[in-house]
This record gives C-alpha cells, sequence and structure tokens, in this order.
C-alpha cells in the first residue's frame, strides 16, 4: 500500500515549482453525521486513507480514513462529464480516448468508491465493447484492477464486468461455452441491454455451432430486449439474422419459386423468407438505426407480405 | 435619500408589515404603497400568493393613477410583484397586464435607472414573455422575450438563458416553427453548463418538439434533432424516474400517430428500471445523511432520490415496470411488420421477467400465439399449459387450446399431440371449431405416427362433420392415403380420385404430388399398372422436385419389371438411389439398391440363360458398405445370393444370411426375415442334408432359446423341408417320415408357443395347418391375431383363412366371412388371394341362399376378361345352381348342361350337374316345338353323359391318384340309375328302342 503523504512529498521534490493548482486533486464533499458536509480537495488515497486539502490551494495535507465520514462525494471532472457525453451521443472512439485520459488523470482515487478513474475505465472497455475491439477489450479487462472493481458501486456495472467475460468467450470463438454463458445471463432478470447482449452472443454462439434458427431466435431476443437501444448489437443481430436466413436452403428455393405456380405459401422457405423480408424492412425502420439496408439484402424487401408492403410504402 | 425613491426599502416594508399583522383591516385602510408593498413582499416570501396579490391590487387600484408624478418608475416594481403573484395563481392574462403596465408606464430615466428607479422594468419584458406564454400566446411571448434579449440592461437584468432559450424553443414549436424552435433549443443543449439550462426545461421543450413534430408529421426533423443532440437529451438515469413517464407517453403519442421510428428513438431513451434504481440508490450511498449537493450543473436531492427509489422498487414490486410498455411496443412493432420472430422474442421476455404484471394474461396468450405461428411448438406446448393452468377461466382458452395442438401438430409432435387430442376429444362438442381442429389434429397425428387403424375412423369423422373446415384439403387426402396405408386399396383409389379431381391444381394443392404417388402405389397393388405408370409420369414430368419423387421412381421401377420393361425399371432404380443419395433419405437409397440387387440378381429365366450376376454384386456390395441399418438388409441377404455364389462368394452369402437372421430375428416385428430363413434354407441344402438343418435350426447361432418368434419361424422351415420331401420322396417310408416330421413340428408349434411370440407369416402358416385338421375353429385364434397388429404382412391370407373358417359356421358367421373375402376381393395385392377369395364368396353367398349376388359374382369369376379361374368347373357348377335359386329354370338348365359338356371327365362335377339338368327337364316335362318331350330328352342327356364316361368309371383303380375317387363313382352312379329310372317309364323310350326307330324309319 502506498504512503500517501511519501507520494505527495516525492511529487514536491520532483517538481519543486509545482503550484497548488497544478498539482493533482479533485473537489470532494466529506460528508459527516446531521448531514454535514465539508468540501476539500482530495490528493490521493489508498485503500485505508486519503489525502485531502481544506481548500482548492491549500498547504497542509490531511488524511482521513476512508471509512471514517459517512459518505464521499467526488464532484464529477468536467472531462468525465465530457467523456460521457460522447459515449452518451454513441461517439465511441472520441470517448475511449476521452475516458482513458480521465482514467490516467484521476487515477491516484481509484481505492475510493465511485471514483472517476475506475468509472472511466469501466466506460473505457464499454466503449471497446461497443467498437467491437476485444482484443484492446481483453487488455482493458487485464488492466482493470481489483480496486477498480471494489470502488464500482452500481451492480449493473459489477454485472457488466462479468459479461465481458462473456465476449472474451466471443473472442475465442469458444461457440459451446459460450453458449452456456449466454443461456445463463438470458436466465437471469438483468437489465434489458445486457439481455441484448446476452441474446447477441447467444445468436454467434449457436451460430459457430450450426444451428441456425435457434441463431435466429437469439438474435431476436438481441433486437427487442432494450427496444432496440443497444444499436451496435441491435443492427448486427438483425444483419446476422438476415444473413442466416439468405443461407437457408430453403428460404432459397422458396425465392426460387416465388411467383411461380409452384410457390407453397405454407412452406417452410416461404414463411422464413417472409420473415426475412420483414425484419428487413424493420432493419430500414428502425433495427438499423439509421444505417442503410445492405445491397445484398435490399432483394428480399421484395418478399414482403403485401399488407406490410403497402404500410411500408405509406411510411416512406 | 427621498423617501418616495424607496418605497421597497426592505427595513421599511418590514415595519409596515408587522403594523398589518396586528391591525389588518385598518393597516390597509391607513396604508402606503411602501406598506403595500412590504406586507405584499412578506406574503410573497412566505407563498401566499393569493394574500399579496390583494396587497398589491389594493396598492395599484389606489395609488396607481398618479404614481409616476408621487412616487415616479419605482411604482413599476408594484405592477412586476403583482404580475409575479399572478403567474403564481396561473392567471396568466392578468400577469401580463401587469407586466405590461411595469414596462410601458414606469420606465426609467437615465437617472432614474441609475438610482434604482423601477429596477424591473426590463425584467418585465420576460415576465411578460413567460406570462403569455402561460396565456398560451406563443407570438406575444416570442415577442416579448426577443425585446427583452434587445433591451436588457446586461449588468442589471441577469437571467437563466437556458430557461430563456427552452422558453423560445417551446413557443416556436407550439407555433408548428420547428427549425427554429430546434435552434433556440440546441442553442440552450449546447450551452447547458454555461447557461445552467434545467433538466426539467430539456425534457418540456422535448415534449413541445415531439408534440410539433407529430402535428406536422415532420418525423426526420426529430430523428435528425436525437442523433445530433443525444447526448444532451439523455438523462442521467437517476433522475430519468421523473421523466420516463413523459418519454413513455410522448412515444405512445407518436405510435398512435403510425411514426414508429419516433416512438422507438423516444423508448430508446429510457433506461432499464433496474439501472435507473440502481443508480439512484449509489448515489444516495455517496450522499449519506446531505440532503442535497450540488455537483456541476446538477443538483442532487435526497429527498428527490428516495422518492424516486420509492417509485421505482414499488414499479418493480408491482410487476408493471416501463420494461412492460417497452417490451408490449415492441411485440406490437415487430408482428406488425411480419417479424413475428421478433414479437415472440419480446413476449417471452415478459413473461419471463415480469410474471407479475397486470397484463400477463394478455403477454401469455401473446406469447402462445407467436410461438404457434413460428413454429416453436414446445414453447407453445410449455407456455399454453401455464396459461391453462394460471388463466383457467380466461376468454382466450379455447384459442389457446387450438394453437397448442395445432402448433403441436404442425411441429410433427405427433405423439404429443396424440396425448392432448384423446383427452380433450371426449370434451368438446361436436360442431364446434376446437372439436374440429382436435378431430382433425388427431386422426392426422396417427396417420403420421403410422396409426393407421386408429386414424381411419377420426379421418372419416371429420370428413363427414366438418366438409368446410380449414383442414378440409388436409383431411381429405389424410382420409384417402391412410387407406392406402391399410392396403383398401379399391376404397382408397375411389376416394383419391375424387380429391385429385376436387383439386386438381398444384398451386392450391400442397398435397398433390403425395396423392399422384398414393393413387400410383393403389393401381400398382390393384394390377393396373399402365395406370400407375400414368401417374407416375405425371408425377415426374410436373413434380420433378417433390418430396416422394425418390420413392415415386422406385415404384415407377416396380411397376416396369412387373411389366417386363427390366432395363427402363434398372434406370429408374438407379435414379431413385441418386436422389435419395443426395437427399441423405437412406432408408429409400436402401430400397433403390434392394430393387437393383434383386433385378440383376435374379436366377434367368432358363438355366444357363445370360444372366447379370456380375452386375448385381456391385450393388449388394455398396449396400453393405453405406447401409448396414437398412430394413432391406434381409431382402438383400436374400436377392444377392445367386450373384455372390457366381462370383464364388457362395459361403459369405451363406454367412450373410445366418447373420442377418440372427440379427433380425433379435429385432422383433422385423420384416423378411422368412425369406431370408427361406433363402438360407435352400442355400445350406445345396451341400448339407435335411438332417443336418434341423440340428442347425434347432441351435442356430445367435438366436436365443428365449427368441420364440425366431425359433418358430425356423421350425416353419423346418416343415417347408418336409413338405417338399412328403411332395417328391418316391419312398413311402420317407413320405411317411416327412408326414410324421410335419405333424410333430405343427404340434410343437401350437402347443410350445404363445401366438403373441410368433410372426404373421407362421400364424397363418399354423392357421392354415389346423384348418384343414378336424378342429378348424381353433385356427380362428391364429388368424385374429395377426390381423389384430398393426403389420401389414400377411393381412390377406390371414383373412382369407379366418373367413375359410367362419365360412363354416353360423349365417352370421358366414355373413361376417363374405365382408373378409369382399375385402380381400378389393384390395390384395396378390392375384391369388382375389381369387380364392372370390370363389369363397360365391360358394358362402350360396350357402347363405344370396342366389342374386352369388350368380353375380359367379358369372364375374367365369368371365375371361376378369381373369379369374383357379376353379372355373366348380363355379360354373355354383352359377347354375344360383339360376335355380333364383327361378331361371331355363339358364340353370342351360348351364348345368355346358358344365358336363365341358368338365365331362371330371366326375365330381359333370356327374352332379348331369343329373341335375336331367330332374330339370325331367320336371318340367314340356315338348319341344321340334316334338322332342322334356323327359324323353331327360333321359338322353343322362344316356349320352353315362356312355360317354363308362370308360373312366370302368377304369376305376384305388391304387392309383389320377383316377375318380370313390365319391365320383358313387356319383356317377346316381346319374345311371336315374337314367335307368327313366326309361323304365313308359314316356321314354331307350337309346336302342329310339336307334331301332330310327332304323326302320329309313
Amino acid at each position: 500500500m502506498k504512503n500517501l503523504l511519501s507520494s505527495l512529498i516525492l511529487a514536491a521534490l520532483a517538481l519543486p515549482a509545482i503550484q497548488a493548482q497544478e498539482r493533482f486533486q479533485q473537489e470532494a464533499y466529506i460528508i459527516t453525521g446531521g448531514g454535514e458536509a465539508e468540501q476539500v480537495w482530495i490528493a490521493d488515497s489508498n485503500k485505508i486513507e486519503f489525502l485531502y486539502f481544506e481548500t482548492e490551494q491549500g498547504v497542509d495535507p490531511k488524511k482521513m480514513r476512508i471509512a471514517q465520514p459517512e459518505a464521499i462525494w467526488l464532484i464529477e471532472p468536467p472531462a468525465y462529464t465530457e467523456a460521457m457525453e460522447l459515449f452518451q451521443g454513441r461517439k465511441y472512439e472520441e470517448a475511449l480516448k476521452k475516458f482513458q485520459e480521465v482514467r490516467e488523470t484521476y487515477r491516484k482515487l481509484l481505492e475510493l468508491p465511485d471514483n472517476h478513474s475506475s468509472l472511466s475505465a469501466f466506460y473505457a472497455m464499454e466503449c471497446l465493447r461497443h467498437l467491437g475491439r476485444l482484443d484492446d477489450l481483453a487488455k482493458a479487462e487485464e488492466s482493470f484492477l481489483p480496486d477498480d472493481r471494489n470502488s464500482l458501486t452500481r451492480p449493473y456495472h459489477q454485472s457488466q464486468l462479468e459479461f465481458f467475460t462473456m465476449w472474451m468467450a466471443v473472442r475465442a470463438k469458444d461457440w459451446s461455452r459460450l453458449e452456456i454463458i449466454a443461456r445463463e445471463y438470458l436466465a437471469k432478470n438483468i437489465p434489458g441491454y445486457q439481455r441484448a447482449q446476452a441474446g447477441y452472443c447467444l445468436g454467434l454462439a449457436l451460430e459457430g455451432l450450426k444451428r441456425p434458427i435457434e441463431a435466429i431466435n437469439a438474435y431476436n431476443i438481441a433486437m427487442t430486449a432494450d427496444t432496440g437501444a443497444s444499436e451496435v448489437i441491435t443492427a448486427d443481430a438483425a444483419l446476422n439474422a438476415l444473413r442466416l436466413y439468405t443461407e437457408d436452403k430453403d428460404v432459397q428455393l422458396a425465392i426460387k419459386f416465388h411467383g411461380t405456380p409452384d410457390e407453397d405459401p405454407n412452406f417452410v422457405g416461404a414463411l422464413r423468407l417472409k420473415e426475412a423480408a420483414s425484419l428487413a424492412s424493420l432493419f430500414e425502420l428502425t433495427l438499423g438505426g439509421g444505417k442503410a439496408l445492405p445491397a445484398n439484402f435490399k432483394d428480399l424487401l421484395k418478399y414482403l407480405p403485401d399488407e406490410v408492403k403497402a404500410e411500408a410504402k405509406e411510411e416512406k | 435619500m427621498h423617501l418616495s425613491k424607496n418605497i421597497l426599502a426592505p427595513v421599511l416594508g418590514a415595519a409596515i408589515a408587522l403594523g398589518f399583522a396586528a391591525a389588518p383591516l385598518q393597516a390597509q385602510l391607513d396604508a402606503t404603497p411602501q406598506s403595500l408593498n412590504a406586507a405584499a413582499t412578506d406574503a410573497m416570501n412566505a407563498g401566499k400568493w393569493e394574500e399579496a396579490l390583494k396587497f398589491l391590487t389594493t396598492c395599484t387600484d389606489r395609488f396607481d393613477r398618479n404614481a409616476m408624478m408621487l412616487f415616479g418608475p419605482q411604482f413599476g416594481v408594484t405592477w412586476y410583484r403583482k404580475g409575479i403573484c399572478e403567474m403564481k395563481l396561473n392567471r396568466w392574462e392578468d400577469a401580463m397586464k401587469s407586466f405590461e403596465t411595469c414596462y410601458r408606464k414606469y420606465p426609467n430615466d437615465a437617472a432614474q435607472a441609475q438610482s434604482g428607479g423601477n429596477i424591473f422594468n426590463k425584467r418585465a419584458l420576460l415576465r411578460w414573455g413567460e406570462a403569455a406564454q402561460g396565456a398560451e400566446q406563443w407570438d406575444t411571448a416570442i415577442r416579448m422575450y426577443k425585446k427583452f434579449l434587445e433591451e436588457r440592461d446586461r449588468s442589471r437584468d441577469s437571467f437563466n438563458p437556458g430557461a430563456l432559450y427552452i422558453n423560445l424553443a417551446i413557443c416556436n414549436f407550439k407555433l408548428g416553427k420547428i427549425s427554429d424552435g430546434i435552434e433556440n433549443f440546441e442553442t440552450a443543449l449546447k450551452n447547458k453548463v454555461a447557461y445552467k439550462t434545467p433538466d426539467a426545461g430539456i425534457v418540456a421543450a422535448f415534449q413541445a418538439l415531439v408534440d410539433a413534430v407529430i402535428e406536422k408529421r415532420d418525423e426526420k426533423s426529430l430523428l435528425a434533432f436525437i442523433d445530433t443532440n443525444r447526448a444532451d437529451i439523455v438523462i442521467e438515469p437517476h433522475e430519468m424516474e421523473a421523466y420516463s413517464p413523459v418519454f413513455l407517453k410522448l412515444a405512445g403519442k407518436a405510435y398512435n400517430a403510425d411514426m414508429e421510428k419516433i416512438a422507438f428513438a423516444l423508448y430508446q431513451l429510457i433506461p432499464s428500471t433496474q439501472v435507473m434504481l440502481e443508480d439512484v440508490n449509489s448515489r444516495f450511498t455517496r450522499l449519506g445523511s446531505r440532503a442535497g449537493i450540488v455537483d456541476g450543473t446538477r443538483t442532487i436531492r435526497r429527498t428527490k432520490l428516495e422518492e424516486s427509489a420509492d417509485k421505482l422498487q414499488k414499479s418493480l414490486s408491482s410487476g408493471d415496470p416501463n420494461e412492460i410498455i417497452q417490451l408490449s411496443a415492441t411485440a406490437f412493432l415487430h408482428e406488425n411488420h411480419g417479424n413475428v420472430r421478433g414479437a415472440f422474442a419480446a413476449y417471452e421476455q415478459l413473461e419471463l421477467f415480469y410474471p407479475k404484471s397486470k397484463k400477463r394474461e394478455k403477454h401469455l396468450y401473446n406469447l402462445v400465439r407467436t410461438s404457434s405461428i413460428i413454429g416453436e411448438v414446445m414453447k407453445t406446448e410449455k407456455y399454453g399449459t401455464e396459461f391453462l393452468k394460471v388463466f383457467p377461466d380466461s376468454e382466450h382458452v379455447p384459442a389457446v387450446r387450438r394453437l397448442m395442438l395445432t402448433s403441436l401438430f404442425y411441429g410433427g409432435e405427433y405423439e404429443q399431440c396424440i396425448q392432448i387430442g384423446t383427452e380433450m376429444l371426449p370434451n368438446l362438442a361436436e360442431g364446434s371449431k376446437e372439436h374440429d381442429i382436435c378431430l382433425h389434429v388427431l386422426g392426422g397425428s396417427y396417420y403420421y405416427t403410422g396409426q393407421y387403424k386408429e386414424a381411419q375412423p377420426l379421418l372419416d369423422q371429420h370428413v363427414e362433420l366438418y366438409p368446410k373446415s380449414q383442414f378440409e384439403k388436409a383431411a381429405l387426402y389424410f382420409q384417402g392415403s391412410n387407406l392406402t396405408r391399410l392396403q383398401f386399396w379399391a376404397k382408397a383409389a375411389k376416394l383419391l380420385d375424387a380429391f385429385l379431381e376436387k383439386y386438381p391444381n398444384a398451386g392450391e394443392n400442397i398435397y398433390l404430388s403425395y396423392a399422384l404417388f398414393d393413387r400410383a402405389n393403389c393401381h400398382y397393388a390393384l394390377d393396373e399398372q399402365d395406370e400407375a405408370l400414368a401417374k407416375l409420369n405425371r408425377l415426374e414430368n410436373e413434380f420433378p422436385d417433390a418430396d416422394v419423387i425418390e420413392m415415386a421412381f422406385n415404384l415407377k421401377g416396380n411397376v416396369l419389371q412387373s411389366k417386363g420393361e427390366l432395363a427402363p425399371a434398372e434406370e429408374y432404380y438407379i435414379k431413385a438411389l441418386g436422389i435419395a443419395e443426395r437427399r441423405e433419405n437412406r432408408i429409400v437409397a436402401g430400397e433403390s439398391l434392394n430393387y437393383l440387387v434383386s433385378l440383376l440378381g435374379a436366377k434367368p429365366a432358363k438355366k444357363d440363360g445370360p444372366n447379370r450376376f456380375k452386375d448385381a454384386v456391385p450393388y449388394a456390395d455398396k449396400f453393405w458398405k453405406e447401409y448396414p441399418e437398412s430394413p432391406y438388409k434381409a431382402q438383400v441377404a436374400v436377392a444377392q445370393v445367386f450373384a455372390l455364389q457366381d462370383a464364388g462368394r457362395g459361403e459369405e452369402a451363406l454367412n450373410r444370411l445366418r447373420d442377418v437372421i440372427a440379427e433380425m430375428a433379435a429385432t422383433p416385428g422385423a420384416v423378411g426375415l422368412e425369406e431370408a430363413i427361406g433363402s438360407f434354407t435352400e442355400v445350406y441344402l445345396e451341400k448339407h442334408s435335411p438332417d443336418e438343418l434341423k440340428e442347425l435350426y434347432y441351435n442356430f447361432p445367435g438366436i436365443k432359446a428365449s427368441n420364440m418368434a425366431a425359433r418358430a419361424l425356423l421350425r416353419i422351415a423346418l416343415i417347408g423341408v418336409y413338405e417338399e420331401q412328403l411332395v417328391k420322396a418316391k419312398d413311402p417310408q420317407l413320405k411317411i417320415k416327412a408326414e410324421a416330421g410335419i405333424k410333430v413340428l405343427f404340434t410343437d408349434l401350437k402347443n410350445e408357443f404363445n401366438v403373441k411370440d410368433l410372426s404373421n407369416f407362421i400364424l397363418v402358416r399354423v392357421g392354415d395347418f389346423i384348418r384343414n385338421t378336424n378342429s378348424p375353429r381353433e385356427a380362428l385364434g391364429y388368424y385374429d391375431e395377426a390381423l389384430s397388429r398393426d403389420t401389414k404382412d400377411y393381412r390377406f391370407p390371414a383373412l382369407f383363412g379366418r373367413a375359410a373358417v367362419l365360412a363354416t359356421g353360423s349365417d352370421a358367421e358366414k355373413a361376417k366371412a363374405i365382408e373378409d373375402f369382399e375385402r380381400i376381393l378389393a384390395d390384395a395385392e396378390e392375384r391369388g388371394d382375389k381369387d380364392r377369395a372370390l370363389f369363397q364368396l360365391i360358394a358362402t353367398q350360396m350357402e347363405l341362399k344370396q342366389f342374386e349376388k352369388a350368380k353375380d359374382n359367379a358369372r364375374k369369376y367365369l368371365d375371361p376378361k376378369d381373369g379369374f379361374g383357379g376353379n372355373k368347373p366348380m363355379a360354373a357348377m355354383m352359377l347354375a345352381q344360383a339360376y335355380e335359386g333364383i327361378g331361371m329354370t331355363e339358364d340353370a338348365m342351360a348351364t348345368y348342361i355346358n358344365v358336363a359338356n365341358t368338365y365331362g371327365g371330371m366326375i365330381r362335377i359333370s356327374a352332379p350337374a348331369t343329373k341335375r339338368a336331367m330332374e330339370l327337364f325331367w320336371d318340367r316335362n314340356t315338348t319341344s316345338k321340334e316334338g322332342l318331350a322334356d323327359r324323353q330328352g331327360a333321359y338322353n342327356l343322362g344316356r349320352a353323359y353315362i356312355d360317354k364316361t363308362r370308360r373312366i368309371i370302368e377304369s376305376a383303380d384305388p391304387s392309383r391318384s389320377d383316377g375318380p375317387t370313390q365319391d365320383e363313382v358313387l356319383q356317377w352312379k346316381e346319374v345311371e340309375a336315374l337314367v335307368q329310372q327313366y326309361v323304365d317309364s313308359p314316356e321314354v323310350k331307350s337309346k336302342e328302342e329310339l336307334e331301332e326307330e330310327l332304323r326302320n324309319k329309313r
């Protein structure tokens, strides 16, 4: 465990000209009994205690045990707010960079509950997940420390950390294992965006295990679990399902017979073709999140049931 | 400082206020603008807006007329405050007037402004705008806001720019000026931190924007706005509890306006309830006992967090959080657009994770419904069962039952359909939709599981009861097809013809190719080869990719082979094999190989004639290598024998047969075992003696002593060997030995083996053996056992055996026998079976004195076109008797004479026919136009017969088997006696007398 004062002294020795405003510190409130709160600037922490200044430009650091106050409220750094807004705006590359910066800047406080370094490291991993950079996610996961994990105060953050393990099975293409993990998650009452991930991963696993129709069902879980709010997963799930439909031999046969005397509306391929066409139209409507339907699936729209076709035309 | 200029000084105000409190009425009468303003300020601070307004109204009423002159612009503050109170009381129009007065009537000049004056003069514009906004006078509001921005004193007129731009945005949206509104909204959002734009304001503006785009149907603007400003309109989960109802409402509104993209864009902005609650809890913990904290632009309030946590918790425990609406809408969207699989996924999540929802009944019903549509039959079953358990009184119960059954049926879960349908059917009202479905599903399930006997009555009933059922086509097809499986070929043919005529169009009839195949099978079974070929050709031309095409090609091979067209038959077997292998239909591929081996491995008709043994061998080898599990292994083991022997692999053939026999013996009901044993017996005896065979068959390798069925088959094979010996043996001792062996073996079979252990083949053989003993009725148990089984082998021989026994019984039994004979006649594939059935049918009808029917059947039997004729003499005799029975004496006489003439040498037929003809002529006793008297004719007929056949009778030798029997001799003598009796009559002249007369005439 690091010695807080000595690290501060060492920093001062290394940079003798350091000014108060240049040193690392984060504004916070130390909340004590009876609703009282003391505004402080925390400069460092370890597992047991933290070091703080009573004023922004204070020179006399004080120590307090983390467990001593009722609570510590760390004021959200503007850089973190900015990163979060990029993340919410679905600009994951930019958000990632910002989170990585915040992660480093506020690293000294990662033993404190809800600290912005750990939160940033967490959201950086979320960015990597959204970007599909699973190799980088694996590295980030390795550098996510036990203290980071302990500092996260929201259960859905903790459970998302477990989900990263599932994504590692995707990376390893360990389909059998992935199926087991994903099914376990799908049996639990988890937030919709996590169920969407589990559904998507299950779809990948079943695809890998050559069970295409089951995979399509799983992708449908992914598309519906959070009304499509997980835009990357929703679009990818829809496209994967469309690909599986077009690879289906019965669907290919139904396309061949479409509009000929041999067309049989009750044929399983015809029914699936209709589903595929519907899914393609839903992709254009909402599942694609504004992305255009890839050209290789455009033809599917020809096979939309008439009533849906009419409606789609009306919408356009 | 001039007093009048300081009317709003807090200190004075406080003093006056105290005075009011002591004696309000008097105080009001004595009040000054200062005192009234002070009292109003106190009331405003206390949130007593009505009270404050009274003081301010009193003040303006009493002093406004000369206020500018008496108090200067400072009096404008009274109007400003009055406006504030009116706004608080939602009296927007009044407020607008108050602010207008403050602005217009009490402007500051420069000096006054410096020294205080009407400090709210410009800010009144802002408030005027707000009041106008409250009064929904959007234009005015915008004008005032802009005027405020233009005229405000930057040093004094502070304001919240975030709120102002939000208000400008709202007013523009309300006026339908979407782009102007968005411009202001984005100004507020982009400067969210600097302008301290409140989240509540963002939500209010967003709400106005959504309303405007719905009104204008300008979906694109909103979607573009969300895309650009997503980060700013996404609200932190802990704050979202308060706003999520607004978003849900807006989404619902958009959905109802058919703007699905907007609806879903809005639903997506609402985080999971769990996430909101956990974020609230996290912040609550971080807050400790603190009432609140200002963090950047955000103020975190403990009470608000508590309230949100409480509401979120309640929504979760009540079972109806936001997700119910979101998932339901998602399900609806997906289904509405045809992606039922998506709807199913959403409904399943609703059922799994929100089972306490007030709408569970609806969700669960929709789950059952959608799972059924997408063919997730096990899910339909699972959730349907749950629905029936939890909502037994629901209006959806009948529909759920229907869905469960049809879903299981179309999913191929026939065993489950049988289980459920059997329980359901007795409880359903005939004529109801449920009864229609249940009957169809149950009948169809029996059909698909090969339980044809059980299926037939249900299929018949369905066709009869529900001619307009949605399943009519399937029902008609199943009914006809099922009959083919039961080998009711004639009846099936009739129904299939009707079906094909009613639904000839492939586009409307998915069963067409199957029906053609079934009909071809009927033709083939009924020996109508050309018709079978016609159907198969049609199938081949019109449905080259039919599911049954490889089977049809095998059948076509069979038909061609029957017609002796061996080369094309071979070609079709090869075609069938190719398709079956491509489709991985291993059973049919094995069947094709079997036919090829049988065709090519057959012994040539003439000894030493050309053979195709060499061609058969590769197919046989392929069969054993690639299809060792085929059900045709016994047939192939038999068929390959000669080909393998020819290839010097005789021992291998024998071993294969032995192995197949042992293997099949272990499989109850294995088809072809008896043929395999027969073949083995034949090959084995080529190099071994019958005694060696007997020894082998009593201890056959691989067949356990407990395997009664196989052991019985081996005994029967031995009986066959003895029977052949009996026929061929010339040594009487050998014959006696063979006869004794047969008797012992049959007695063994009867006594040692339970009928349940015996195959149909053995049952029929034992039955036939017993039928020919003195206790024929004991054979019935064997036949009945064979007929009670679902397996179809030896059905017609068993039916014949049973009928033959019953035909010797009571009239009722005879009638039953007639049914069996007629069944054989209609459906048996073997010509011999049909022949003997028709013959016995005639005989039985004669016994029942059903002469008319007997006559028709006898004529049919004798008609060369129908191809019968195993026992024509006796059939002709019965025809004569039938004519006689129905009083057609002339026809009877003629027929008797024909029989006697045609079969003269067959004394057992010709003697009684002659005798009966004589009697009939004698009894008629008329004279023909030519002058021949019947009685003389009767004599002449008999005399001619006995003269013609006397040589046969006189040569009778009891030691010869080919001579007349004792019975025949007696029958002949009866004719002779009658001839003598007639000639003794004075009416009749003997042959000799007639000849004498003739000579004298000459």
